[in-house]
């Protein structure tokens, strides 16, 4: 078994780290658990998808120097990457035990890459192309378009779900819940203005590394990944670039910036 | 009148050995530059000319002292038209590096950093037109944490920063994202006149973009259905105000930025019409015609062209009728 694999070398890494983000089963619940040298692994779960690189990213905030390793998926992979890109974390003391996805998963997620650049066990299973943007931009017309996302945006409960779950919106203060533009206490939410500015804060800006943690918490079923997946694509064919594939000094959005 | 004992050779010879300073003395005095410069343009007072023939002379005190070797915002509308090719906002580099060893400081305000929530990401670094912010340590709760910190000596305060910043966390007084938000009148929302049938566009334009007084009247009582409002640089224009402004009464936003070259803090109309084609894409996406929301130049020369830009996008979006979507959430904001 696959997680059997893991958890050995979730044993072998142990020794050298502090500690080792996963997710742990207990009594029939999954949480995200920080095993820590000498612990029984036996709780240690592979799945379901969970965006760990969060877990990591605030731990390390509060104790930078801690030697950690973490139990990651593909885009759990990206999203550390794309953290370093911003800066927002150093991968130098960062251990990774990459595993990749069942084929199942990866249908489900709709994912090109639904592996780590470094696997420690496993065998990769082939990428899925997502149909449904090529279905998305070739069947619906711009109506279409404008009263489906109003359907879908009108479904929302203004929890901050996606916010608060996507491993890539790092900031202090978080300018949906500046009343500036998000007026506190009324529903429904301004349409566009909020779930634009998710959309530009994390995808626009070329951030999203599409784990579809976000669309895992929505209590609504609205279908943000699909919202980002379109503007990634654009973004890829602007700038060729896809978030966390690879550490790069400055993402694409620093040079536009820069280069006005 | 100019007391010859009071001239300093010395003073020449500081600003000559900084870089950017060697070519003081090439000056002719024709006043090209003063002719060209977008700063004279609104206070008549600066006078580039004049600041490097007093350099010059040697006047020391008289040049460190005065507020004007701080006003010039590197536009370099000056440079490509200086006879003696005297790229002069260098010179006014070499001036103020003299005065800040001098222990003057820049006057007036400059961008702030919230250290508490700044992420440190460089975002703002990577967009400042004066290389003018860093990522320092700086000191926070008792410890140290990093964080953006502004040379003020740098920082012309123009507010492109705050127009990238993600997470609120640098802002310039004056200008920050409440005021512009209240300049606009978006909140809770716009109302512009009575007609049903009469598009409701709402215009942005930068500081220095309006040169003929014809078109500043026009933006003073522009017709109805439109509002017009001025920011320190279309670039200072953050996604986020061209999304509210679509919820909030609004049915086009124009903005209007300096022609490409011209910007007056260098590349913020580049930026920001760069931006105002991504939103374009999101709005696609979502549905929303992209013309509701537009950028165009006008050019130091394009005198009396403003009415006609303003026409032009009322007449796109008048086109496109009014965006009545989810009137029961309009209905709801409006409360």
């Amino acid at each position: 078994m696959l997680v059997d694999e893991i958890r050995s070398v979730v044993k072998d890494k142990l020794e050298g780290l502090d500690g080792v983000v996963a997710l742990a089963e207990e009594q029939g619940r999954i949480t995200p658990h920080l095993y820590t040298p000498g612990d029984d692994l036996s709780t240690l779960t592979l799945g379901p998808r969970y965006p760990l690189a969060l877990v990591l990213r605030d731990i390390l905030k509060r104790k930078p120097d801690l030697r950690l390793g973490i139990v990651a998926r593909g885009c759990q992979e990206r999203a550390l990457i794309e953290l370093a890109n911003w800066r927002q974390l150093s991968l130098d003391r960062v251990v990774v035990i990459g595993f990749p996805c069942s084929a199942e998963l990866a249908a489900e997620c709709r994912c090109a890459l639904p592996y780590p650049n470094e696997i420690a066990a496993g065998e990769k299973v082939e990428g899925v192309q997502d149909r449904l943007l090529e279905e998305f931009r070739a069947a619906k017309s711009r109506e279409e378009r404008l009263a489906f996302w109003q359907r879908q945006f009108a479904k929302c409960i203004k929890c901050y779900g996606c916010r608060t779950i996507c491993p890539l919106c790092f900031c202090e203060k978080c300018a949906m819940e500046q009343e500036t533009w998000v007026t506190r206490g009324r529903l429904p939410v301004p349409f566009p203005a909020f779930h634009v500015i998710k959309a530009i804060h994390t995808a626009g800006m070329g951030k999203c590394v599409g784990c579809h943690a976000c669309e895992d918490a929505c209590p609504a079923n609205i279908p943000l990944s699909l919202l980002y997946a379109l503007l990634r694509q654009d973004l890829r064919s602007l700038f060729g670039y896809d978030a966390g594939l690879q550490r790069v000094g400055k993402p694409p959005v620093f040079k536009i910036t820069e280069e006005g | 009148m100019i007391k010859t004992e009071k001239l300093d050779q010395a003073f020449v010879g500081e600003i000559l050995a900084e870089p950017g300073g060697e070519h003081l003395l090439t000056c002719w005095s024709c006043g090209t530059c003063a002719a060209t410069c977008l700063v004279r343009r609104y206070d008549p007072a600066f006078n580039p000319r004049l600041i490097l023939h007093k350099a010059g002379l040697g006047m020391r005190e008289a040049v460190l002292s005065s507020a004007e070797i701080w006003q010039c915002s590197a536009c370099d509308a000056c440079y490509p038209r200086c006879p003696k090719k005297i790229h002069i906002s260098e010179v006014m580099k070499a001036i103020r590096a003299v005065a800040i060893r001098e222990g003057y400081e820049r006057p007036g305000v400059v961008a702030q950093v919230d250290v508490a929530s700044c992420i440190a990401c460089g975002l703002c670094v990577a967009a400042c037109p004066y290389e003018a912010i860093t990522l320092e340590m700086s000191a926070h709760n008792g410890t140290s944490k990093m964080a953006a910190q502004v040379n003020r000596d740098l920082c012309m305060a123009c507010g492109i920063c705050n127009s990238v910043c993600l997470s609120s966390s640098i802002t310039v007084e004056g200008h920050t994202d409440e005021r512009i938000n209240d300049d606009l009148g978006l909140s809770p929302r716009l109302q512009l006149g009575t007609a049903k049938d009469t598009a409701k566009v709402l215009v942005i334009t930068c500081n220095w973009c309006l040169h003929a007084l014809s078109d500043v009247s026009y933006a003073m009582h522009p017709p109805e259905g439109v509002k017009v409002v001025n920011v320190p640089c279309s670039g200072r224009v953050a996604a986020v105000f061209l999304a509210s402004a679509l919820q909030r009464g609004v049915d086009g936003v124009l903005v209007v930025g300096c022609k490409e070259g011209e910007c007056h803090y260098k590349q913020g109309n580049a930026l920001e019409r760069g931006r105002v084609a991504a939103v374009q894409d999101l709005l696609d996406l979502l549905g929303i015609e992209r013309s509701r929301v537009q950028f165009a130049w006008l050019g130091a020369l394009d005198r009396g062209q403003f009415p006609k830009l303003v026409e032009q996008a009322v007449h796109d979006v008048q086109a496109l009728g009014p965006l009545n979507w989810g009137s029961e959430e309009a209905r709801q904001d409006a409360r």
